[in-house]
Formats: structure tokens, C-alpha cells, sequence
């Protein structure tokens, strides 16, 4: 009886098969990218195992993952609840570079014009209010093959090539109630018979329905290729009589029956890459090695896995890109484009480069003689002596020697190298590129590489592992047994897995335990019978789970349910939940009622581990051959060469050496020495056997691994802070909208770490948390005492932040402190939400808080608490949002003590004041590199509660060599309104637009960077406001003003760094009321991204938040519902609200919806509603911002001021709306880049097909005549430049450069 | 020209003082400027940037 395995990367396949006594069999065979089964077929043909002997038969592939990298995946219809088609393209509002504008976001997988609503809906509760009708079945099918019939597939769907149509379908609160999906599901199967269909309930039965588009886009894309593969694998294995059912890979280390795979495409998206860790973890296992990193090196890439304390890390999310997510366990590891078909290039700034570009298997790298010409690691190896050119693939596959020569030669030319040296500096700089991403799995996770071994395999990977161990300083290499063959391996030794969840909504007020347990009972039944069904005869080990929260939590903890807990009550099942909350969390609130929103089963059939023979002791023998191989610092040494299975257990040699097997070379640098185990493995260290001492005291500064450690290990602090925020906070402002972060200080309060979060905050803490300590005095704190703050003439942004701030102690004696600012969603005043724009004082915007302490010794200040639950609306979310608060402080409590004792205060003082230094240098030289100069621009409100008058913010950045002072001088005086900045909000603003000005990726966000930035801001004006002023909208509406200013400004001296204006307003909406069903008291700060502004080379990003706030999201529609009495009609982008350009503003969203209780109390804060988002160098604005309402017996929407009497349409408090009455949300779209009839004609057609922009806004702006042709539309040519001319004939005068007057904003004399 | 001054305030103050260049908060120490008038600073630098900008006025 035969397990066979196989891994179909995307050079090779590789087949290890494995029978009952541990005899192995192994074959690897070029893949077969057009038809990978023929690539299968031929491992198994050439492995000679008899196919009727295998019983189990398990594929791990990369198809999938490939598909998506390489964009070869079908094309996407795809079907949503009508009005919410632009779920895909609208995404999140949250970027991930803070400071970076130039990041555009990754294409969601869909194009617009392939985005088709279909009417029906259903609530949350899962009733359904808009049946799916018959009649617009039919339509939709039409539609659909309208779409089918453009590409020439009406009916046969997937044409076995990938290059097919595929479908993919999500609607609303489908995973509570599926019935409409699985309707159109049934039609669309029926009329297109063969054309793949995805539904979204069935692909990620999860609430958030963005994360269910893209899971399900995904899914469709690489449905049809992965389909086809399976089909025809399965075809041929029948034909070959193989008796076992065909299983495949899943990204969680399990496997499931190829039948279900192509219904669960996302949960086999990285089956190839999962084997190779569970493989490198069994041998690191067989060799004791606790902590390792696995290192699978293959032809086109390279992917690194952590083992830590003996097991594997599992993750319930993968992201592929920014905002792309695949909603499905995985292993947890990281991909990195460098191969051995990685090609070797020379770049524009006349260095070496080397990947991520493959030559993949087809044509390959030079040596393969399949026609490939440019240069590749492996024909590096090849000229070094590396890779015997006639023992590759065990001698079946002869390489070229000659033209790896000639293929490297070419790089060697223009470097001034000999050919050999351009050689050895392809494989460093590949092992360069690897080292980075080893370094990164293990220090961004705050773990120190030196005290981990490196599990080397992959084809690759054993001619690269010691050397890139050495370099990075880890401890030893080992090299499993068939280390070409491990991910094959891994699909062999991998367990049957099956998971079954449901969606439940049980309520810890309401719920029967019986309930629970019957769902129980049917899911338990469902996995078993898959289980046996996918060939596992054993006795299943069954786990339950359910995923619990506290009522208004975002997040879930997965709690065991044992039978024990099944045999209790109901209340010992939520005894258990705040029993495990505080146990991960170190709180419970034992009151709060608690959710269960879904039940899992997880039926385990464990296979029991392969016993392989152990080695044989031996001697070492005589070397096969000798041949020269080069090394840095030798040049060509005379090399012994071992056949590997000749080597007995016990052997130690010096290198240098070079090991041979079939499917790889494991060399052997010659100050390496190699010792062969019993297991077969082979460990590769250092001869000496001595690792760097780890530094201490004052050397730590001079040394880059420890102080890259350090900065990690601090990061990661502040990281672990923000994600214990994050998943026990109540609120969706606090839980969704990610608008908090976390921080740490040093003794001397300066900042030395923080989480990327929200730029606003970010810097905020580093005037607010000096104060705060200066005012109270260092004794003030002791250990477990928590200062809760938010006053703003105190250093906070705006009221509703609140600064929890904590001394971190270490054997009694203070040594920083932990911060986490955070927006507190409701803290009284006088409107719902505390967001009261025509608040003239501070003591009607809420509860003021100077700092005083609400932990004392760890313990409750009771007094305080009280104080502040009875003046907030919402008091429970205010309890559970402070709570996690407190948990975020108690992670710092823990790590960053652990963090000193690791490596002492001396070293940590001089590491941190090292690393500020450090930054210090780097900002300065960003700032030389800016011309000096001193550069003005104006921003403004429109108006404010009261009055029409605009006020504007005046900046004067003065760029003097290394230094910058932003003066606001200039600016208008307090308002009598909520719209004035603190001063912390200023300076927050005025960091982030001068980061955001220089447009830098990666910024070291410690105190250093800022000590070259000045600021002027006078007390009493817009942007200082005095007591007892008003603030609350200065942080929402006047820091993206300030920044824009900022941005306008700096655009004279870095016009191709900085963008046209973005959004710029928050589009703040609060509301609060009583909840119809269940008569408590809610509130909510609804807000909205906005489009972004264009740049000199390219259209702006649609629908991102203000510049202020990179981390900020939208509560997803799903959650808002779910909360509170509104439903949806519409979420969309806004065609024609980006502003016109050579370069597109990009679109903003509109959102309607209806509201269901019977009054609701809505305020707002927002701006740019009579003019857009400003443009540049003749750009044009972005469409501007509005908040309309219908009210119960209008036929139609008019603006607030319409509808109530209000002065401002945008800035206004308390207006009742109730049952029936409409709201329509319009955010502003981004300002323009260049002159719009500059714009190419193909581009605008694109737009208007996209529905980006409208036919007649493609002539009105941008001079672009279209016409029917054939069907569809063209541009008009001739039209189009006699328009264009008639167009530029007509302007006054033609575009300044930079054209940055405009009446929102203007350029200062 | 000036000098370092405490602030002094009973624990019911809640008032704060500004720097009267650059605006920020002071929390303890004022850096006190006498001549031609009194004016608090929240450091030297902030007071020889307005003395140099008032000369440049």
C-alpha cells in the first residue's frame, strides 16, 4: 500500500511515495504550465510505482496562487444585491503607507462594467424584504450572457485554458440566509451549463461582505484553471486503474476529496506552499529543532515559514495585496519572488539586481537550453561550480554549461567583472534578497534569528541555505532527506481535516443550550461523513468550537465546547466565555450579554507519521569526484564531491564539499562543517562553532542585528497593543474603524515606538504624553496606575480622544510608559455621538477629563468610573471600550519588562537613543534633498453653523537646509463653532503633511524624525484654540485642511511627490436613538472616505479616508445593520466625482439608506459642499461633498438646509429624522491632476465604460467625443481634436503651472 | 536674554499656559523673557526664533 504525495510548483513537479515499512520512492519532472496534470502524469510514469497500490493519493499545487500572481485567471461576472455592485471596487478606505501617496490600490479582480446588481435583499436577521423574483432571474440571466456573448463563450463557460468567464455572486447577508444565492446559483448552472459558478455562502460563509467579494472574486478566477487541472488529472489517474480517490492539499496543512475542491477554491489557494512547512516540520521535529525557519527554495520562488516551540503558526485570514483578502485558514508564511530562475539584470542605477522576474520553467534559465537567454541564479551556480551541469535532475536533464556562461556574461560586461565574479554576485545578492524575508518572519514577530535553525529544501535551497544562514547569523542548516521534495513530503504526512461551521445568533439573554447542542450534533455528523467519505477509516477526533464575543465586540474568541460544556447549562457555556476572556485578555464584564455567532466542527482523521529508516553509521568515503567550485574570498578551490546516499550516519567533514542527489546540491561553504544525522538530515554550521555574542550595554548601539532586534521587538509591542485593542474594543469606531494607536516612551519621554496606525494620533502622543507626565511629575505613577485624559488644552486631539497612559515598572523602578490614544465613540455633551459642530464651549461637547487616574495599583477608581459612565450616552461601550484600553496597556506591562530583562536597561537606553539618532539622520537628509525656500497656500472651511464666511488656514513652510518651520501665523482667528484645531491636532496635521510631502514608505516613527520640524501656531486662532473654545471637528475637518494646505504648498518645491487635494472631510454623521427591537440606546459616528487627489503619473485612488487617518475603515454595511435601525439602498461609487484631469481625481462613494426607528437624532460635520477638492497644474476640483435627506412625503432629496431651515448644508446638530425618512450620503471625489483635454482619448472611453465617468462629461471636460461602433463605443478621432481645439481656443488663458488657484484654495502671492 | 521659572498653581488650577511663539502647552517651566516686556516661552529656542523674526519684522 502506497501514500504518494505531489507537489506541482511552477518549475517542477515532485512525487514521493511512501509505503507501510517507510520505503520511499521519489521522481521529479519539469510542470507542465499549459496541462500541469501531464507534468503528474510524468512523475508518476517515471517514479515506476504500480498505480494500483496506492490507496492515497494527495496533489498540492500552485495553480491557484500563480493564477492570481500572474493574472491568468478567468474573467469575472459579478452578480450582487442591486445597488451594492461596487462592493469589489469601493473596498476599504484604509491604505497601508501613512506617508506614501504614491500607492495605488490593487486591482480587486473585477472590472466595473462586469459588476451587475440583481434586485432582491435580505436583513440580517435574514428575512427577506426584496423577494428574487422570477422575472429578474430571467433578466439577469440575460444580462449575463450579454456579458458571455462580448467574449465568445455563451454557454460552454470554461474552455479548459483558464482564459473563460467565470461567476461569482454575493449578496447581502447571504451567509445568514442563502436562499437567493443558491436560487441564482441553480438558474445560472442551468442556463450556462459547464460555466463556473461561485457563491459567496458557500465559498466564505462570513459576515462582512467585502471580504466575502473578494474571497468569492478569487475563488471565480481561479475556479475554471484549477477545475480543468483536477478533471483531467483525475481522467488520466482513472485510465492509469490508481484506486485512490484523488485528494488535494488545503492552505491549513489538511486535504480534502478533489470533487469539493473546485467548490472551495480558496481554501486550497496556497495548497502548494503549505506542504513544504508541515514537511520542513516534521524533520525539524526529527532533529529537535524547536524554533526554525523553513526555507523552500524552488525555481520561481522562495517561501519561509516559521516553526516556533515545535509547531507550525495558523492564521484565519491571507491577504495577497493590500485590501485583497481570502477569507480561510492557511499555514502562516511569507513568499518572496527569488528563485533559481530568478534573472539577473543590471538596473538603471548600474547595480546588480536579481528577480522577482522568472524564467520560469518554460523557457527557464539559460542553461536549460530551451531558448532562455537572460541570466538566472541557477545558471550562476552552473558558472560557479555549484550545479554539475550533468548530474542536474540526477543526470535526465544535461544543463548547458556554456550558455549560463554566456547568458551571465551578459551582466558580467557592464559590471566590469569577470564572469565568474558576476556569478558569485548574482548568488549574494539572491541570498541578500532571501535574507531580508527571514529576517522579517522572525523579528517582526519580535524573535531574535540567531537563535533559530534554518530547514533548507526545495531544489534550490540546499545550494543556498548555509550560505544564507551564515550571513544572516542563525545556528545551524539542516538539509532533509529528498530536501527537493519536501512540500511533496509534506502532502504526504498532512492530516484529513474537515471544518463545518454555521452561523448562529444566539444571545446569552435568549439562548437554549439545547439549541447550540443540536447545531452541534448536525454539523459533528456532516464532518464525520466527509471525513470517511474523503477515504479516513480510523476513529475521527472531533473539536468544537464557538466563536463568542461580548455584545457590540467585532471580534470573536474561538472557546473549546467540550461535552462537558454541552452537558451543562447554558450559563456555564457563558461562565466559560468570561472565564476565557479574561484569561486572553485580562478582563471580563460579567453583565454584558454575551454573542455566539458561529459554531465550528472540526473532524480530524490524524495520520500517523511515516517511520522512515533511519542511516546506517558509516565512514566517510572516498569523494565521487573532484571538480573546482568558487567561493568569495577563495576564488575556485578544488571541491570534493559525495553522492549523498553514500554518506553514513555519524560522518563529520570540513567543507568545502558538495553533496549530489538527485533532486538537489547541498554545498558546503569551506569554513562549514557537516555532520550527518541518523535521520538522514544533514546540519551545516560554522566549523568554529562559535555564534556572535549577543551585545550588551553601549556596543548594542553599534550593532545592526541587535538594533534592528530592538526596533523590531519595540514595534512588535505596540503592534501586539494594537491588535489587543482591536479585538476586544465595543465600539465599531474603535473595532472597524481602527481609529486609536498605541505607543511607547522612554524615561526622558521621548516617543521611541509606535504602531502604524492613524497618522492623527500617531503624532499627537508625542506633545500629549510629555505634558501629561511634566504636569503630574514622575512620582505621580506607580505600578498599575492608569491616567485617563482628554482634555485639549491638555495635549488632546479633540475630546473624544482619550489617552490611557501607564509607567512601566521593571523590578520597581519606572523605566517608559505605555500610551494608547484612542477615539472614544460617545462621551455626552450636547448631541448623540458628541460630535456637536455648534458647540461654542468645551463644556457642551462632552465630559472633560484633565489627566487623573482611573486604575490606581491596578484596581478600579471607582469614584471616576462612575463619574464617567453616568455622563456618556453609551455607557457600556464606553466600559468595554476602556477595558480593551486597558488591555492593550497590560501587553506593554508584560513585553516591554521582558524586552529589558532580555537585554538590559543600558543597552536598551543606548539601543533606543541609537535608533532615534538614527532617524534623526534619515529625516534630515530627506529635508536637504528639498530646495530651501519658503512656500505658502491657503485652505479653508466654507462656513460654519452659524454663518457663511469662510475661514482659512494660512501655511508658510520654510524649508531651511535640514530643518523645516511650518508657521500658521497667517491663519484666521478662533471660531465660535467646534471646527478650531488644539494644538496637538496642528501639530499632528503638520507632521503628516510634511512626511506625506516627502512621500516616504517606510518612516522610523520615533522622536528623532521629529526633532527637525518646527512649528508656529498662536494661541486663540484656528488652529491653537483657547479656552474655553470649542474642538471637536478640528481633528475630523480641519487636519485634512491643514495637511491639504500643507501638500499645496509643498507641491511648489516637490510637484511630482505630492497630489492634488483628496477628499479632505471626514463626511462625519453622527447619529444615536433607540433601537426599535431591542430598546437600548445606540449611538454612531458614521463617516466616509473620499476620492483622492490625482498625481503627476496617476489617476487618484477612489474612496480612501482623509489623509489624517491611514488605518481608519468603513464599518462594513453588514455590521451597521446589524447594529443599528438603518437599511440600505445604495452604496456606490459616484461617476464624475473625480475631478477631470490629465490625471483622474479619484471617485467617491454615495450611500442611501433608509431609517427604521422611530426618531433619529443626526448631527453633522463636513465641508467642501459648494466647491470640490482642489486641483493642480490645471487640474480640475473633484465633485463636491453632500448630506440629503427625504423626508416621509418628498419626492425627492434636498440638502438639511432645504429640508430644515439650517444655515450650513454641512455643519449642523440635533435635526430629528424618523421612520421612513431617507438619507443620501455624497463624499467629495479628488481633485484633478494636469490639464484634463491632455487626458488620452482611450483612457476616457475606458472611464466612460466604466461608468467612472459619464458620456456627456467625456466631451463637457475632457474634449472626448465618442460613438457607437459596431455595437460598442470608440472615440471619435476626428471629433474628438476638433473638439479639443474649439476647447482650448475658448479658455481665458491657459493653465498656470501650478495652477493652484481655485476659490477652496489658494496659492498665496 | 532670560530665565527658567517654575509655575506655581494650587491643585484646583486646571488653567494651562501657552508658549507665546509657537503655542504649545507648558506644563511646568516657563522660559521667561522680562525685556521689553514680560513674555513665557516653553524653551529658549522658541525665544530667540521670536526674537530673530521680530527683528526681521
Amino acid at each position: 500500500m502506497l501514500r504518494v504525495g505531489v507537489d506541482t510548483g511552477g518549475t517542477n513537479t515532485d512525487l514521493v511515495a511512501i509505503d507501510e515499512n517507510g520505503g520511499i520512492v521519489v521522481a521529479k519532472r519539469p510542470s507542465t504550465a499549459a496541462a500541469p496534470e501531464i507534468g503528474v502524469l510524468n512523475a508518476l510514469d517515471g517514479s515506476g510505482i504500480a498505480p494500483e497500490a496506492v490507496r492515497h493519493f494527495v496533489l498540492g499545487t500552485t495553480i491557484a496562487t500563480n493564477a492570481r500572481l500572474q493574472n491568468t485567471g478567468a474573467r469575472v461576472i459579478y452578480l450582487a444585491t442591486a445597488g451594492f455592485e461596487d462592493i469589489p471596487l469601493i473596498g476599504s478606505i484604509s491604505r497601508p503607507h501613512a506617508y506614501d501617496l504614491s500607492w495605488r490600490r490593487p486591482e480587486p479582480g473585477v472590472a466595473r462594467r462586469d459588476c451587475l446588481g440583481v434586485r432582491e435583499r435580505i436583513d440580517y436577521h435574514g428575512h427577506v424584504i426584496t423577494a428574487l423574483e422570477e422575472g429578474e432571474i430571467a433578466r439577469v440571466l440575460d444580462e449575463v450572457a450579454a456579458v458571455l456573448g462580448e467574449e465568445g463563450h455563451h454557454s460552454n463557460g470554461a474552455n479548459g485554458t483558464g482564459a473563460a468567464c467565470s461567476i461569482a455572486v454575493n449578496f447581502l447577508f447571504s451567509y445568514r440566509n442563502p436562499a437567493h444565492e443558491a436560487a441564482l446559483g441553480a438558474a445560472l448552472r442551468e442556463r450556462f451549463p459547464g460555466l463556473p459558478v461561485s457563491l459567496s455562502h458557500e465559498v466564505a460563509p462570513i459576515w462582512r461582505e467585502y471580504h466575502r467579494a473578494t474571497t468569492t472574486i478569487l475563488a471565480a478566477s481561479v475556479r475554471p484553471i484549477l477545475q480543468s487541472f483536477i478533471t483531467d488529472l483525475e481522467r488520466e489517474l482513472e485510465a492509469r486503474s490508481l484506486p485512490a480517490r484523488l485528494a488535494i492539499m488545503k492552505s491549513n496543512g489538511g486535504q480534502m476529496l478533489s470533487e469539493r475542491a473546485p467548490d472551495r477554491t480558496a481554501e486550497i489557494f496556497l495548497s502548494g506552499l503549505a506542504g513544504g512547512v508541515i514537511g520542513g516540520h516534521y524533520f525539524a521535529a526529527a532533529e529537535g529543532a524547536e524554533n526554525a525557519v523553513t526555507f523552500d527554495m524552488g525555481g520561481t520562488s522562495c517561501d519561509v515559514g516559521m516553526i516556533e516551540g515545535g509547531d507550525y503558526r495558523s492564521v484565519p485570514q491571507i491577504d495577497l495585496d493590500w485590501g485583497i483578502h481570502v477569507v480561510a485558514p492557511h499555514i502562516d508564511f511569507t513568499t518572496i519572488g527569488a528563485g533559481g530562475g530568478s534573472i539577473a539584470y543590471v538596473g538603471q542605477d548600474g547595480l546588480l539586481k536579481v528577480g522577482p522576474q522568472s524564467a520560469g520553467a518554460e523557457p527557464g534559465p539559460a542553461c536549460y537550453g530551451k531558448g532562455g537567454t537572460e541570466p538566472t541564479v541557477t545558471d550562476a551556480n552552473v558558472v560557479l561550480g555549484r550545479i554539475d551541469p550533468d548530474y542536474f535532475l540526477g543526470g535526465r536533464m544535461p544543463l548547458d554549461s556554456a550558455a549560463a556562461r554566456a547568458a551571465v556574461a551578459t551582466v558580467a560586461e557592464p559590471l566590469g567583472l569577470t564572469v565568474e565574479e558576476a556569478a558569485l554576485t548574482i548568488v549574494e545578492t539572491v541570498n541578500d534578497n532571501m535574507a531580508t524575508a527571514v529576517r522579517r518572519v522572525t523579528i517582526e514577530r519580535g524573535l531574535d534569528y540567531r537563535d533559530f535553525d534554518l530547514i533548507a529544501f526545495g531544489g534550490a535551497g540546499p545550494v543556498h541555505g548555509a550560505e544564507l544562514a551564515r550571513a544572516v547569523g542563525m545556528r545551524r542548516t539542516l538539509v532533509p532527506p529528498y530536501p527537493g521534495l519536501c512540500s511533496a513530503f509534506g502532502t504526504v504526512v498532512a492530516d484529513v481535516r474537515v471544518e463545518k461551521s454555521r452561523t448562529v445568533a444566539f444571545r446569552s439573554d435568549t439562548m437554549a443550550l439545547g439549541d447550540i447542542a443540536d447545531a452541534y450534533c448536525s454539523l459533528e455528523e456532516q464532518a464525520v461523513r466527509e471525513l470517511l467519505e474523503e477515504g479516513f477509516e480510523g476513529e475521527p477526533v472531533i473539536a468544537r468550537s464557538a466563536s463568542a464575543r461580548y455584545r457590540l465586540q467585532s471580534h470573536e474568541i474561538e472557546l473549546p465546547v467540550t461535552p462537558s460544556v454541552l452537558a451543562g447549562t447554558a450559563g456555564e457555556l457563558v461562565e466559560t466565555f468570561h472565564a476565557e476572556h479574561e484569561r486572553r485578555f485580562d478582563f471580563k464584564t460579567p453583565g454584558h450579554p454575551v454573542e455566539i455567532v458561529r459554531l465550528t466542527v472540526l473532524a480530524l482523521g490524524a495520520s500517523a507519521p511515516p517511520r522512515l529508516p533511519g542511516l546506517e553509521p558509516g565512514k566517510a568515503p572516498e569523494p565521487a569526484a573532484r571538480r573546482e567550485v568558487w567561493f568569495r574570498g577563495t576564488g575556485a578551490l578544488e571541491t570534493p564531491v559525495y553522492q549523498r546516499e553514500a554518506l553514513g550516519a555519524g560522518i563529520t567533514m570540513e567543507g568545502p564539499a558538495v553533496i549530489l542527489e538527485e533532486d538537489s546540491t547541498v554545498i558546503v561553504a569551506p569554513d562549514d562543517r557537516l555532520i550527518v544525522h541518523g535521520s538522514g538530515v544533514l546540519e551545516i554550521a560554522p566549523a568554529s562553532g562559535a555564534r556572535r555574542a549577543r551585545p550588551q550595554g553601549k556596543s548594542a548601539a553599534e550593532d545592526m542585528v541587535t538594533l534592528n532586534v530592538i526596533r523590531n521587538r519595540l514595534d512588535a509591542i505596540c503592534d501586539e497593543m494594537d491588535l489587543e485593542a482591536l479585538r476586544t474594543a465595543h465600539s465599531p469606531l474603535f473595532s472597524e474603524s481602527k481609529d486609536f494607536s498605541c505607543m511607547l516612551f522612554n524615561r526622558d519621554l521621548e516617543l521611541i515606538s509606535q504602531a502604524q496606525n492613524n497618522p492623527a494620533i500617531i503624532c499627537a502622543g508625542l506633545n500629549t504624553v510629555p505634558f501629561v507626565v511634566e504636569e503630574l511629575g514622575e512620582d505621580y505613577f506607580e505600578p498599575g496606575d492608569v491616567v485617563v485624559h482628554n482634555d485639549p488644552y491638555r495635549g488632546s486631539c479633540h475630546m473624544p480622544e482619550h489617552m490611557l497612559l501607564e509607567g512601566i515598572f521593571v523590578d520597581g523602578e519606572l523605566v517608559g510608559y505605555a500610551a494608547i490614544i484612542a477615539h472614544i465613540a460617545e462621551i455626552g455633551g450636547m448631541v448623540p455621538g458628541s460630535f456637536a459642530v455648534t458647540a461654542s464651549e468645551v463644556y457642551q461637547e462632552g465630559l472633560r477629563l484633565p489627566p487623573i487616574k482611573l486604575m490606581k495599583r491596578g484596581e478600579h477608581v471607582e469614584e471616576l468610573w462612575k463619574v464617567i459612565l453616568a455622563n456618556h450616552r453609551t455607557p457600556d461601550a464606553t466600559f468595554g471600550d476602556f477595558h480593551a484600553m486597558l488591555a492593550s496597556l497590560k501587553v506593554a506591562g508584560r513585553r516591554f519588562p521582558e524586552l529589558i530583562r532580555d537585554y538590559g536597561v543600558d543597552t536598551i537606553e543606548a539601543a533606543t537613543k541609537a535608533l532615534m539618532a538614527a532617524s534623526e539622520r534619515w529625516m534630515r537628509e530627506q529635508i536637504k534633498a528639498i530646495p530651501d525656500g519658503t512656500y505658502s497656500f491657503e485652505d479653508r472651511y466654507e462656513d460654519d453653523p452659524r454663518n457663511s464666511t469662510p475661514h482659512v488656514f494660512r501655511v508658510d513652510v520654510t524649508v531651511d537646509d535640514d530643518e523645516i518651520l511650518v508657521d500658521y501665523s497667517r491663519s484666521d482667528k478662533q471660531v465660535d463653532a467646534a471646527i478650531n484645531l488644539t494644538y496637538v491636532a496642528t501639530a499632528a496635521a503638520s507632521y503628516t503633511g510634511i512626511l506625506q510631502s516627502i512621500n516616504v514608505r517606510d518612516v522610523p516613527l520615533n522622536q528623532g524624525v521629529f526633532r527637525t520640524i518646527t512649528m508656529i501656531c498662536p494661541p486663540g486662532s484656528l488652529l491653537n484654540v483657547e479656552h474655553p473654545g470649542s474642538s471637536v471637528g478640528g481633528n475630523s475637518d480641519g487636519q485634512p485642511r491643514v495637511i491639504n494646505a500643507i501638500w499645496g504648498a509643498m507641491s511648489q518645491a516637490l510637484p511630482e511627490r505630492t497630489c492634488a487635494a483628496d477628499g479632505g472631510t471626514n463626511c462625519l454623521l453622527p447619529m444615536g436613538g433607540v433601537h426599535p427591537e431591542t430598546g437600548e440606546y445606540f449611538a454612531h459616528l458614521h463617516l466616509e472616505g473620499g476620492g483622492w487627489g490625482a498625481r503627476h503619473d496617476a489617476d487618484g485612488n477612489a474612496n480612501l479616508f482623509c489623509a489624517h487617518g491611514s488605518t481608519i475603515e468603513i464599518t462594513p454595511i453588514e455590521i451597521l445593520e446589524s447594529r443599528f435601525p438603518l437599511l440600505h439602498h445604495a452604496c456606490a461609487l459616484r461617476p464624475d466625482s473625480g475631478g477631470p484631469g490629465r490625471n483622474r481625481g479619484g471617485l467617491s462613494v454615495m450611500r442611501r439608506v433608509s431609517v427604521y426607528a422611530k426618531e433619529l437624532t443626526v448631527s453633522a460635520l463636513s465641508d467642501r459642499h459648494f466647491v470640490g477638492p482642489w486641483g493642480l497644474f490645471g487640474g480640475k476640483e473633484g465633485g463636491t461633498q453632500a448630506f440629503r435627506v427625504k423626508r416621509v412625503g418628498d419626492t425627492e432629496f434636498r440638502t438639511f438646509s432645504e429640508a430644515f431651515g439650517l444655515e450650513s448644508p454641512t455643519k449642523f446638530d440635533n435635526v430629528k429624522v424618523h421612520e421612513g425618512d431617507e438619507l443620501l450620503l455624497e463624499a467629495p471625489g479628488g481633485g484633478g491632476y494636469g490639464d484634463p483635454l491632455e487626458r488620452a482619448p482611450a483612457r476616457v472611453l475606458a472611464d466612460v465604460l466604466d461608468r467612472n465617468v459619464t458620456r456627456g462629461s467625456a466631451e463637457s471636460a475632457y474634449g472626448v467625443v465618442l460613438a457607437a461602433s459596431n455595437g460598442s463605443l470608440a472615440v471619435d478621432e476626428a471629433a474628438t481634436e476638433a473638439l479639443r481645439t474649439r476647447m482650448r481656443a475658448a479658455r481665458p488663458e491657459p493653465p498656470a503651472a501650478p495652477a493652484t488657484a481655485r476659490p477652496s484654495a489658494v496659492a498665496a502671492e | 536674554m532670560g530665565h527658567w521659572e517654575e509655575i506655581e498653581k494650587p491643585w484646583y488650577e486646571v488653567k494651562i499656559v501657552n508658549c507665546s511663539l509657537c503655542g504649545r502647552m507648558i506644563a511646568r517651566r516657563l522660559w521667561v523673557v522680562e525685556v521689553p516686556e514680560r513674555r513665557v516661552f516653553c524653551g529658549e529656542k522658541c525665544a530667540q526664533l521670536a526674537e530673530r523674526r521680530e527683528g526681521e519684522a
